[in-house]
């Protein structure tokens, strides 16, 4: 029976058409193998510098190769989803070009002895030859090719050196020596399941392969994994000659990241340096043109005309292609004059982050505060991310390392995180009343923060995993690196968001059409008035603030509020239910029953908060 | 002081969060399945030297194997079980 390995959703299930040669990419996080897969490939893709963030797959094709990069991982098995992908990517490769850090020889090889043991057809390209000989690294490559017993390749892959080198001697491609100890248990498994690769999986203990091909898994992953770590030691012993130690600036700016005493400013200031970016010039100035000038001035008006030759103002069709919440209107307006210059803002911002090498720092500096919130350092991630647009941080809550850790960080960011347009309308707003409310808001936001972490942190079941990253050295950003890597996000995050916000948008202008909007603005009056104190008309903006959280914001301008008011207003509503694009998101990720107990939660939460807020601040004055 | 050394031998064994900044060990064992299988693969399994290059208070270690860094958190590095050595032998 031929194998089959069905789990990865980019497995092309080789119908008898493609004769052509797969060849795999795998590599640990970071190793430029993105960079060498676009090289070969010459497309957009993903690069990553914070360990895990690529779990999508990307494909390829030179002539007739098809090239398929995977996620970056320190090993195959079932250890995590990236490892599983990557797995099941590695099982269906012709041909696997492993990509080594040649900085890093003594971690990546471990990966390149597991696919050696696979008896896989392997070659290597030793990446990054120049920042290793810069940093007084030197790797003896004919004799790493005689020990590993696979061509081995030098590599500069952001330069594009020794890429044609790779693709001349990629049919040189070979198993290599792997280790003959294994051979006693893996010959007749091999045998009775038809692949060496899978044996040694089933060998190592991973359960799904074992259970794919009706076996047990064995228990002998530690023993396999020390002995291949003693072999890599021996390899690195031999091939690898230090000129320096790697310390010196970078080291000492690495610690001041890490200490709470100068982390914490550091972390403060780069917050504060993204809000002016995002918040001020993104967020009020660009998306004031982009939304303002060219969507509101020329686009929907154009659009309504051609609408209205259709169907008449007024009417059902024409409220719900080109009305308030229009199919055509808005949701164009929002998705490419609001949520795309927003997004492009945040991922290039985070790909600059992430290519620095800081990013890890910040998880580490922050670990100790979201340990007591059933999270770890690792959190940080998509909770920066959710600070920009909360649809993105539930987005990456994937590379969180357990579903409780999901559960909480999804439930923080949908709750107490305002995103960075809404911090911007906020702010204009607050502006208005004095710091004193601005400092209560943003008070009030962290305490509800820590509460609700903490009370998740308690009723979620489970066990949330341990910090436990590798982190890459500091460097200056590479620009074509970070244009790379955030144009692919932002493209990858725009389609996956684009249908979401339109069917949204539809149903909102359904709810319109048909009365029910007006109707829960009447039903929701006597909480609005009697138990939040504010006008009637705040009914409006909580709907709207569904719609778009900083619609909700702005819905509170032309009321006359006082100060008091006006923090209870916007303590509530940045409280109250996430916008659709991510309500959409988090039913997509969490399934409907979290999504219900999210919206009953936040929605009930918010006007709890807010009244006793109200109450508070009445008692004060 | 005297308190100090009680923690680091608690329960006849030493584990990595008893590690201050500068000084060395040798891994022992890592009493987390998940864990023990990401640390060797990272460079960091058992018989793997170790130095601590920072620790954040109340929060992670920074340990270097070789010119590879490894954060830590700290429930984690109490069931890294090790052994100190003096400051010449890791490096």
């Amino acid at each position: 029976m031929a194998t089959c390995h069905t789990p990865t959703p980019t497995r092309a299930n080789a119908p008898a058409s493609s004769t052509a040669s797969t060849v795999v990419l795998a590599g640990n996080p970071n190793v430029g193998k993105s960079v060498v897969f676009a090289a070969l490939t010459g497309t957009y893709v993903d690069v990553s510098n914070f360990p895990g963030t690529t779990v999508e797959v990307f494909r390829g094709r030179r002539g007739d190769l098809e090239i398929i990069d995977t996620p970056g991982v320190y090993g195959v098995g079932s250890l995590n989803d990236e490892e599983a992908v990557a797995r099941d990517v590695i099982l269906t490769a012709d041909t696997v070009v492993n990509v080594v850090d040649a900085v890093h020889p003594e971690r990546d090889l471990f990966l390149t002895l597991q696919l050696i043991d696979m008896g896989l057809p392997v070659i290597v390209a030793l990446n990054m030859a120049d920042e290793a000989r810069k940093q007084g690294v030197a790797i003896d490559r004919d004799l790493l090719e005689d020990l590993l017993g696979v061509p081995v390749v030098e590599t500069v892959a952001v330069t594009g050196v020794g890429i044609d080198e790779l693709l001349e001697r990629l049919p040189e491609a070979r198993p290599g020596h792997a280790d003959p100890a294994l051979d006693a248990d893996v010959l007749p498994l091999a045998a009775r399941i038809g692949s060496r690769a899978e044996a040694i999986l089933v060998l190592e203990g991973d359960a799904i392969v074992a259970e794919r091909n009706g076996v047990e898994a064995h228990a002998s992953a530690d023993c396999v994994y020390t002995a291949r770590r003693a072999r890599v030691n021996d390899i690195v012993g031999h091939v690898l000659t230090t000129t320096t130690e790697g310390a010196g600036l970078g080291a000492h700016l690495s610690y001041l990241m890490m200490h709470p005493l100068t982390g914490l400013p550091m972390l403060g200031a780069l917050l504060w340096l993204m809000y002016k970016v995002l918040g001020e010039w993104v967020a009020s100035d660009l998306v004031g043109f982009t939304e303002g000038t060219i969507m509101n001035g020329y686009y929907e008006p154009f659009m309504r005309g051609l609408v209205s030759h259709v169907f008449a103002a007024g009417s059902a069709g024409y409220t719900f292609l080109a009305g308030e919440f229009g199919v055509v209107t808005m949701t164009v307006t929002y998705l490419l004059g609001v949520i795309l210059p927003l997004v492009a803002g945040f991922y290039l911002l985070m790909a600059l982050l992430e290519d620095s090498g800081y990013l890890p720092r910040i998880a580490a500096l922050a670990d100790r505060s979201l340990t007591s919130l059933g999270l770890n350092g690792r959190a940080v991630i998509p909770l920066i991310l959710g600070l920009g647009c909360v649809t993105m941080g539930t987005l990456t809550t994937r590379i969180l390392g357990s579903k409780r850790e999901r559960f909480i960080a999804t439930a923080l960011m949908a709750i107490a995180v305002p995103c960075s347009a809404q911090i911007a309308v906020i702010s204009a707003l607050m502006a208005r009343v004095g710091g004193w409310y601005a400092l209560g808001y943003f008070a009030a936001l962290l305490a509800i923060f820590v509460a609700v972490g903490t009370v998740l942190n308690k009723l979620t079941p489970g066990v949330s995993t341990d910090l436990l990253i590798d982190l890459p050295p500091l460097r200056v950003p590479r620009i074509g690196n970070v244009l790379r890597k955030s144009s692919t996000k932002v493209y990858h995050f725009m389609k996956e968001v684009a249908v979401f916000f339109l069917a949204g948008a539809a149903l909102i202008s359904v709810l319109d059409i048909t009365g029910a909007l007006t109707w829960v603005q009447t039903v929701a009056q006597p909480l609005t008035v009697g138990w939040l104190h504010l006008p009637k008309e705040a009914a409006t903006a909580f709907v709207m603030g569904f719609v778009r959280r900083d619609f909700g914001a702005a819905g509170f301008f032309t009321m006359n509020l006082s100060s008091a008011q006006l923090l209870v207003a916007m303590v509530t509503i940045t409280l109250f239910v996430p916008c659709i694009a991510s309500v959409m998101v988090i039913l997509k990720e969490r399934g409907w029953k979290y999504l219900a107990g999210l919206l009953v939660t936040s929605v009930s939460g918010a006007f709890l908060v807010g009244g006793l807020l109200t109450r508070l601040l009445e008692v004060l004055r | 002081m005297r308190n100090r050394q009680r923690n680091r031998h608690r329960g006849g064994t030493q584990t990595l969060d008893t590690m201050r900044r500068g000084e060395h060990c040798r891994i022992l064992g890592i009493d987390d399945d998940r864990a023990r299988g990401q640390a060797i693969r990272f460079g960091m399994g058992e018989g793997a030297l170790l130095s601590c290059i920072t620790k954040v208070p109340a929060g992670p270690l920074v340990m270097r194997s070789g010119r590879q860094e490894i954060a830590i958190g700290r429930q984690l590095a109490r069931r890294i079980r090790i052994e100190q050595l003096d400051s010449q032998a890791a490096c």
